[in-house]
């Protein structure tokens, strides 16, 4: 009889300890889904926060805006600012750019209005790198209005008939954006010579496959656009950081290429 | 039996072509021996235009056929650009067979020609360069290439058929290359209304004309309130503002030379070029393009473009088919003025933390 007691008393100890077990780990599973939660909604607020100082930034066209006075949650702050150069000056990477259309990029600071463009970018190489399978139409458009235009293919294929070959970018055609490294495998070298001076664009044309395209030069770039970076953090701690890139006008391939 | 093109050779003729129907008995050409001397002549060319037979010849040694009808017998050439044969066949009175190799020949059709651009060709790119080539006007060249000057690319949906001409003088083709369509009317519109700023011309119902110049006062954007636009004249203030002029429907340029002092672009659902047209300044943009038909050639000096496939030149020329019918001339000064205007904007997103 004594020994059919202890066994129970064994057995009861037993399911309490796994009663508590289980009571215990529900608890902690729901403080640290609560966490979790609140950590998200915050990380949403402050991205939702950046984003509207952007978005103020390009209505008004002031170059710093501060998060007050926006109407953002009470306790969060930040600011946004127009940038004065690219993230790194020498280098631009486009847009994607799909078959058959293009990219305008400026080799002269336009106006605000565009009817005048400073000639910023002369005699110096442009490094035009580009992934597998992209071939390229490069067109260089002067001040005069006259052009000089290159067809470019990958070192993976003949894509344009008579192009001229690319050549493999063995690691020199590495970008550096937003502390990561965007690689591509080709390039093709403009020289300074070919570049020449009195340039107002490059146009680059992808003929087949969409893909990016980025630009290494030797000198400093004209800015591109407006490159407006935003910074909030809330009153928990949370920091989101985000970018907009807002290009100079574009020309779109459907009115520039002859197409019929 | 032979025949001669008045304007080129056989294989590319650019005038018409004489067939002269004259027979000689193969056996004796001069003298009617007993059992020899045509019996039966015959022709026939295949486009049906000339054709002559004749029996009971009764041994004459030579005769020109027909004799009802001129010889030679003259075919108007018809820009038909397909291969035609003639052929003759007879008999002497010894009932002897004889038949000439037959004579093919072929009309040089309609084509067009371009400078300093880039091209895309909807669906098939058939354009049939002749062999010798004949300069449009001053600015042309007698280079026989489809783009030439500062030419880019030449892409078609499949193939590439210029009659063995090169696309341009570095030959820079691509076939089989479609093009993502970004801009037609309807989407540029919508980006002018909601980027842009823009003024409505309303259609008074007075001509057409006489609206754009009472409400073009500055440079920019211009929305045709009405459907259809015919430029039956150049509107003054298109010689001094910069503008694109957006339509909803047709804008037909029906003025035999459109020639506004000042960069225009004009953007529509449907592009025509009457027959009157022959020179044409400006970008002009069509869902769909119509450059006429008739036998006027026509110059645009600009750009042209289309979201569909178009048949090229359209009109034939008839004073010179060894010059292009169709000649379009890129203008690089009219992007960069109407620039502000005629562009769009890119954006990118990056969340750095």
């Amino acid at each position: 009889m004594k020994y059919q007691k202890g066994q129970v008393l064994l057995l009861v100890i037993m399911l309490l300890a796994t009663i508590l077990t289980v009571t215990t780990a529900i608890t902690f599973k729901s403080t640290t889904e609560t966490q979790i939660t609140k950590l998200e909604e915050d990380s949403q607020k402050a991205l939702a926060a950046a984003e509207a100082a952007i978005e103020y930034v390009l209505k008004t066209g002031v170059s710093i805006a501060t998060l007050d006075g926006l109407g953002v949650e009470a306790g969060i702050t930040g600011s946004a600012t127009v940038e004065g150069t690219l993230e790194v000056p020498t280098e631009f990477i486009t847009s994607n750019i799909s078959q058959g259309n293009q990219y305008t990029f400026y080799l002269s600071e336009p106006a605000s209005d565009y009817t005048s463009f400073l000639s910023s970018y002369n005699g110096q190489s442009i490094r035009v790198c580009f992934n597998n399978s992209q071939g390229l139409e490069l067109t260089l458009i002067k001040s005069d209005n006259t052009l000089v235009r290159y067809a470019i293919n990958p070192t993976d294929a003949t894509v344009i008939t008579n192009g001229t070959a690319g050549s493999a970018a063995a690691g020199s055609c590495d970008f550096t954006v937003g502390g990561e490294t965007v690689s591509f495998n080709n390039k093709y070298e403009l020289s300074g010579v070919d570049v020449g001076n009195d340039n107002l664009f490059l146009v680059i044309r992808s003929i087949s496959t969409s893909g990016k395209v980025g630009l290494k030069g030797g000198a400093d770039f004209p800015l591109q656009g407006k490159r407006i970076t935003a910074r909030a953090t809330t009153i928990t701690g949370v920091t989101k950081s985000i970018e907009l890139f807002q290009s100079y006008l574009q020309i779109p391939a459907d009115f520039f290429v002859t197409s019929l | 039996m032979t025949a001669t093109c008045s304007n080129g050779t056989l294989n590319e003729c650019g005038g018409n072509v004489s067939i002269n129907a004259n027979y000689s008995d193969p056996d004796d050409p001069t003298t009617a021996v007993a059992g020899s001397g045509l019996d039966e002549v015959n022709y026939s060319e295949s486009s049906g235009v000339c054709t002559g037979s004749k029996t009971g010849l009764n041994g004459t040694p030579s005769y020109s056929l027909p004799d009802a009808e001129p010889n030679p017998c003259v075919v108007t050439n018809d820009g038909s650009g397909v291969s035609r044969t003639i052929t003759a066949y007879g008999y002497d009175i010894a009932g002897n067979g004889y038949s000439i190799v037959p004579i093919t020949y072929q009309f040089i059709g309609p084509w067009y020609k371009l400078k300093n651009t880039s091209f895309h060709k909807y669906n098939v790119l058939s354009n049939y360069i002749p062999s010798t080539v004949n300069a449009f006007d001053g600015t042309d060249t007698t280079d026989r290439y489809l783009v030439i000057g500062n030419a880019g690319v030449v892409t078609s949906d499949t193939t590439i058929d210029l009659n063995g001409a090169q696309a341009t003088t570095s030959d820079w083709n691509k076939e089989n290359s479609t093009r993502t369509v970004t801009f037609t009317r309807d989407s540029f519109l919508s980006y002018v209304q909601s980027k842009k700023n823009y003024t409505t011309i309303s259609d008074s119902g007075a001509a057409d004309m006489d609206d754009l110049n009472g409400a073009i006062d500055e440079n920019g954007i211009y929305i045709w309130g009405g459907t259809n636009l015919d430029f039956s004249s150049v509107p003054a203030a298109l010689n001094t503002k910069e503008v694109i002029i957006i339509v909803n429907g047709t804008a037909t340029i029906s003025v035999a030379n459109f020639n506004p002092a000042e960069s225009v672009a004009i953007v529509a659902e449907s592009m025509v070029f009457s027959n009157a047209t022959t020179n044409a300044n400006g970008i002009f943009y069509g869902d769909t393009v119509s450059f006429g038909t008739g036998n006027n050639p026509l110059k645009i000096t600009g750009n042209v473009n289309s979201a569909a496939t178009t048949n090229a030149p359209g009109r034939e020329r008839t004073d010179d088919r060894f010059m292009p019918s169709l000649f379009i001339v890129f203008n690089t000064e009219i992007f960069i003025d109407l620039l502000p205007y005629l562009s769009n904007t890119s954006y990118s997103w990056t969340q750095l933390q």
